[in-house]
């Protein structure tokens, strides 16, 4: 049995569905309990959904790349999309929502910290991070990314079984 | 505008099934809530089931399969303005599903003193 699951997606809201199918069906056969199951397929989905979301919004229609690695007791989950070269400002902000995240003695508190921005209305829904900041409390997953030289952005989370 | 009994999104993965009983209003989640922007489909709805301050409403959440992120902005944004008006909403979840819990009880943050609004784990 493959301890590895990979999946190149086209930058389509539909695609999604298949992340989901795929993945449920690869964790599945691993016999996964349904709450892991539950959080991978979260954890996933908002990856995937942040990477179509960004490739959209610069208009570019490149594929990208999806996998699910099996590690022991730790389960990593990456999405890999090219990103443009001078797109400083993105990764800024990724770095800093991430270290936002890590700055809390708990993910809860940051989750809740965040929910309390959106509803005063300090942060709009494009640039909530709440997809972020759910991975780390609800998909009690390790958030973190690189940039390649090729430019490909990969985001990944770790989860522990 | 009358309620519906049913409402379903664009992609027909999530609907709604609303019925009234006396003073209550009771919107049964069902499927998935997925779209890019679930905003727009939940402020339709919640715009009609929220009319009339003098009924409760009660979201049961119990059998809806997902939500992603998106969909927790319209949520939390009807239950600030509950709290901060004279309204009544129950957001009741399964306390079975741990996804759930966790989703749901952060949103204990809205939670009134008097329990207009209130998050509770069935």
């Amino acid at each position: 049995m493959e301890d590895s699951l990979e999946l190149t997606l086209k930058p389509e809201w539909d695609e999604l569905n298949i992340v989901r199918e795929r993945l449920e069906h690869f964790l599945t056969e691993h016999q996964f309990k349904v709450d892991d199951l539950h959080a991978l397929i979260m954890v996933s989905s908002e990856l995937v959904e942040n990477a179509i979301k960004y490739e959209n919004s610069q208009k570019m229609t490149d594929t990208f790349e999806f996998s699910v690695d099996i590690e022991g007791r730790s389960v990593i989950v990456e999405v890999r999309n090219k990103i443009l070269g001078n797109d400083d400002i993105q990764l800024k902000k990724l770095d800093e929502t991430i270290q936002w995240i890590r700055g809390y003695q708990n993910p809860f508190e940051a989750y809740v910290e965040r929910l309390k921005l959106i509803s005063a209305k300090e942060l709009g829904e494009n640039e909530s991070g709440l997809g972020l900041t759910r991975i780390a409390y609800e998909g009690s997953s390790v958030l973190d990314f690189y940039v390649d030289e090729n430019n490909i952005l990969a985001m990944s989370a770790v989860y522990k079984i | 505008m009358a309620i519906k009994p049913e409402y379903t999104n664009e992609t027909k993965e999530l609907i709604l099934k609303v019925s009234e009983s006396g003073d209550t209003i009771t919107i049964k989640w069902l499927g998935r809530s997925t779209e890019v922007n679930p905003g727009i489909f939940l402020g339709e709805v919640f715009d009609e089931v929220f009319s009339d301050d003098s009924k409760k409403v009660v979201m049961n959440f119990v059998e809806l399969q997902y939500m992603n992120s998106s969909t927790i902005t319209p949520l939390i944004s009807v239950l600030e303005k509950i709290k901060n008006g004279t309204g009544s909403c129950i957001l009741e979840y399964s306390d079975s599903l741990k996804w759930q819990e966790l989703s749901f009880g952060a949103l204990h943050l809205f939670k009134t003193a008097d329990n207009r609004v209130d998050i509770v784990g069935v």
